[in-house]
């Protein structure tokens, strides 16, 4: 089994994926035969592929390609490229047959380890089978499902993987037998928790997603966590210590880079998309705006004037949290800087995933406590209660207001008009309903507006593709695949 | 809040008119437009159904509250929601043109002189409604809100000078809560979400049928003549109908239309017209169209299919939300050239070029209209760079013009057909 997971090694790095997507968009911009260009593409996979396994020729630069490999990644690359391409072809059943395989690999996984005597019965299951088993599955309802629902359904699937999936999911017996050890020790101090042990996390490997999957979850969660906490990592480490009195600094400089560098190209293939269709602590959110829906309560539309001050609180709350970081890098040894008491990863102490999301996995015996008073002044209580309150507002009558806030969405947000999904209007066809901005949950006014481009991302736009399917006129908003139309109105 | 016409100074209400004649010479107009279009060939069988609309024989005895309204701009919906019975006053009878001119000057639009002429007789249409609803679109509309005033309660809706949803779809929801707060007091009945949304759902139906028809005829415009198809859609709005035998009647005209054989002809000039409402029985440029020889397979005309080829999207079902998708269809849809820039009136015809084949654009429009009149400026001009021929035709409700037209209208079909 282990020779099959090597072979499609190569297909985990993001490396090849971009190269291939890059490829991918240089070929839809010709004027080349549909068969001729399924060759090229062949002929190119093949050749990044060979490229790849000869690069296991220097130690190092493979070391260093091995820790951007990630099973999200080989998700990507075998089944929801090719899918989101052959999307609403003839050949698209065809295709069916790869996830199809990996689903059932899973699941012969799942069936084939020991089961437990007694209690609940842990999944142990390696990641590569889940990770594939999971996105196979959704691959296959796209096929039947609507745009709207197969989004419910993707974001309902990773939430039930990221909150719960450090809870339930483990790699083998001994990451398991470890979890087990840790739960039975008393959590002492919960407000300083040091660090968690997310599933998916080897010693020189850390893997993040864009959008907010909290490893404050129960049991680390099942990645290391959101890109504010790999920046926080960054600032947090103490840059007195340099290549020659700290060991390990070169290790963790690599793991930081690669973590980085992953971050980036995950956001150049779909920007704010992880947004719109992965980001746990949104799912959790609209909870309470389908309670709101449910009994027909209007929701709250911001005006104009208001939507850039949501930015730069949520801009400001991003810089204080990591100037926090970078000030605990300087902490004295009593645990102070200049009088005031900080603790580890402080923008993660003000947000409010780190309170929601561990109540969610674990009921109210897993949450967090809140800090006390003594902690910067009372910043951390304060700030803490306000963000969660205003948290729980806006979701609860405003739709996504909150994503306006969001530190983590507006990095997001500043490569959608370059990543390679984009959202397209063809303006002859629009005839100025605004139903566009009707449906969308950020109050987006730019898509209905614009009339003279063709690109109409836009800073906000999670990618949901609400519009594009509420959208009354035929082949007016469209969403872009490298230059390559997938869903159109 | 205030109301909007305040009864400082109130004038004698027009008095009801008797005239026999110029009942008769109404009638008589209606008829002769019957008439002719007796004379065409395919018609559907059931198109007597829809002759006896227009012409009143099937006036339905008023039963729920009358609410006339004016132009395309409120939506239906509402008034069926708050239990009352929708009419569209807009009028198309060039007999009652002399009527209205009495009392109103006569270089205004031919539109509103024959409203205000059908306002006055009484036992029409318009004197039987309770309450009448008009909108600030065009001068003509605005002010004929006051001279109504003085007889019945009168609405009308302020609309923003610019399509621009981003600025003015809050002014626009105030605006119709306002007029709904006006409606609820009048008819003494509140507006409940329930009821809007099974409004809305009953007019579903209407647009599906209507657009059904509309994609048939652009294959074969011979399936069923333009006359025809808008009797069937006018004689849903226009005039007080049971819905759902209006429903049941146009379905089996589709029905009918979807079991033909008959062959489209190929050569016939397909015409994509523009300008104003069409409105029975002043079909004038429509028999002319006729005569000479073409087909309208097409059109962005609020008394047309345009009036139909909007859908109300839903997304929300509380009350503010679905006024709020009835009016991004009503309002901010709308192509109107009441609005600073045409551009989407333009993106229309555009849309429909590129859809389907087209030999020639003809804008219909009045003389007394400036807002017509100064939109034919600009799109004579984007036409003329995308080598579509275009027409304008200003003329009147009066039939005295007819011949120079009609003598317009065979050069530029020859034109058309010399350039194929």
């Amino acid at each position: 089994m282990n020779l099959f997971w090597k072979t499609l090694e190569p297909f985990s790095s993001p490396f090849l994926l971009l190269f291939f997507l890059l490829f991918f968009h240089a070929v839809n911009r010709s004027r080349f035969s549909y068969p001729f260009r399924l060759f090229i593409l062949a002929v190119m996979t093949g050749i990044l592929y060979f490229a790849y396994s000869s690069l296991g020729i220097n130690e190092d630069w493979l070391l260093f390609l091995k820790r951007l490999n990630s099973p999200f990644v080989l998700a990507l690359s075998l089944l929801v490229v090719p899918a989101v391409i052959l999307y609403g072809k003839k050949i698209y059943p065809l295709f069916l047959i790869v996830p199809i395989f990996f689903l059932e690999l899973a699941i012969w996984k799942i069936c084939s380890s020991d089961p437990l005597s007694g209690g609940f019965h842990w999944f142990r299951i390696p990641c590569e089978y889940l990770i594939m088993g999971v996105v196979s599955f959704l691959v296959i309802l796209s096929f039947f499902l609507s745009v709207d629902t197969l989004r419910k359904g993707a974001r309902i699937t990773f939430f039930i993987l990221l909150i719960y999936g450090g809870f339930v999911f483990r790699q083998d017996e001994s990451d398991y037998q470890f979890m087990l050890t840790r739960r039975g020790e008393a959590i002492k101090g919960k407000f300083n928790a040091v660090e968690t042990h997310p599933v998916l996390g080897s010693e020189n490997a850390l893997s993040y997603l864009p959008s907010a999957p909290c490893r404050f979850s129960a049991d680390g969660g099942y990645v290391q966590g959101c890109v504010m906490e790999l920046l926080q990592r960054i600032y947090q480490f103490d840059d007195t210590k340099s290549m020659s009195s700290h060991p390990g600094f070169t290790a963790f400089l690599s793991m930081i880079l690669s973590a980085l560098l992953f971050l980036i190209l995950l956001h150049l293939i779909g920007a704010r998309f992880w947004c719109g269709w992965i980001c746990p602590l949104s799912t959790l959110g609209d909870l309470l705006d389908t309670l709101r829906r449910w009994v027909r309560f209007p929701h709250y539309k911001p005006p104009e004037k208001l939507k850039m001050s949501f930015f730069y609180s949520g801009f400001s709350w991003g810089v204080l949290g990591l100037l926090l970081a970078k000030a605990y890098a300087k902490l004295g040894p009593d645990g102070t800087h200049l009088g005031c008491r900080i603790p580890l990863y402080p923008f993660c102490r003000l947000c409010p995933g780190q309170l929601v999301c561990p109540a969610a996995s674990r009921g109210w015996e897993g949450h967090f406590s809140l800090p006390g008073m003594e902690w910067m002044f009372g910043l951390f209580k304060i700030g803490a209660v306000t963000l969660l309150t205003v948290y729980l507002l806006s979701f609860l009558a405003a739709r996504r207001l909150w994503c306006r806030f969001c530190p983590m969405g507006m990095i997001g947000g500043l490569f959608n008009r370059v990543s390679l999904l984009r959202l397209s209007k063809n303006s002859t066809n629009c005839s100025g309903c605004g139903t566009c901005n009707e449906v969308c949950p950020m109050n987006i006014h730019h898509v209905q507006e614009e009339m003279k481009q063709k690109n109409v991302s836009h800073f906000d736009c999670l990618l949901c593709l609400k519009c594009v399917t509420h959208c009354p006129k035929k082949k007016c908003l469209s969403l872009e695949f490298c230059g390559k139309v997938i869903k159109e109105s | 809040m205030s109301p909007q016409f305040d009864r400082l100074y109130p004038v004698q209400p027009a008095g009801d008119k008797i005239s026999s004649v110029v009942s008769a010479k109404q009638h008589e107009t209606e008829e002769a437009e019957l008439r002719f279009m007796k004379t065409f060939a395919n018609r559907p069988s059931n198109i007597g159904f829809f002759e006896s609309i227009v012409t009143e024989k099937m006036f339905s005895k008023k039963t729920v509250p009358r609410v006339g309204y004016f132009c395309r701009f409120i939506p239906e919906e509402i008034i069926w929601a708050l239990g009352a019975e929708p009419v569209r006053l807009d009028c198309g009878n060039n007999a009652l043109v002399p009527v209205g001119e009495e009392a109103l000057c006569g270089g205004i639009c031919p539109v509103a002189k024959a409203s205000f002429g059908m306002f006055m007789m009484k036992d029409s249409l318009a004197s039987s409604c309770d309450i009448l609803l008009l909108t600030a679109a065009c001068d003509a509309k605005k002010k004929l809100g006051e001279i109504f005033s003085d007889s019945r309660p009168v609405f009308v809706l302020n609309l923003p000078p610019e399509k621009n949803q981003t600025l003015y779809a809050d002014f626009v929801l105030s605006e119709i809560f306002r007029l709904v707060v006006f409606l609820e007091k009048k008819l003494n009945v509140k507006l409940s979400a329930g009821k809007l949304q099974s409004a809305i759902e009953m007019t579903k139906e209407r647009y599906n049928l209507v657009m059904e028809i509309s994609q048939m005829r652009m294959q074969n415009p011979s399936l069923l003549s333009i006359h025809d198809f808008y009797l069937i859609i006018q004689s849903s709005s226009f005039y007080p109908v049971p819905f759902s035998k209006w429903l049941s009647e146009t379905r089996a005209v589709c029905r009918e239309m979807r079991l033909s054989k008959l062959p489209a002809d190929k050569a016939v000039l397909r015409l994509l017209l523009t300008g104003v409402p069409v409105i029975f029985p002043n079909f004038k440029v429509l028999n002319l169209i006729h005569e000479a020889g073409a087909e309208v397979v097409a059109d962005t005309l609020c008394s047309g299919i345009q009036s139909f080829s909007d859908r109300i999207i839903l997304d929300e079902l509380d009350r503010k939300s679905l006024l709020r998708a009835l009016l991004n269809r009503s309002v901010f849809a709308s192509l109107c050239p009441c609005f600073i820039s045409q551009t989407w009136r333009i993106n229309r015809i555009l849309e429909l070029l590129s859809e389907i084949r087209i030999d020639g654009v003809l804008q219909y429009s009045f003389k007394s209209c400036q807002l017509f009149d100064m939109e034919d400026y600009r799109i004579e001009k984007i036409l003329k760079v995308k080598g579509m021929p275009y027409l304008n035709l200003s003329t009147d409700y009066s039939p005295h013009d007819s011949e120079q037209l009609r003598i317009r209208l065979e050069a530029f079909f020859e034109m058309i057909y010399r350039s194929r």
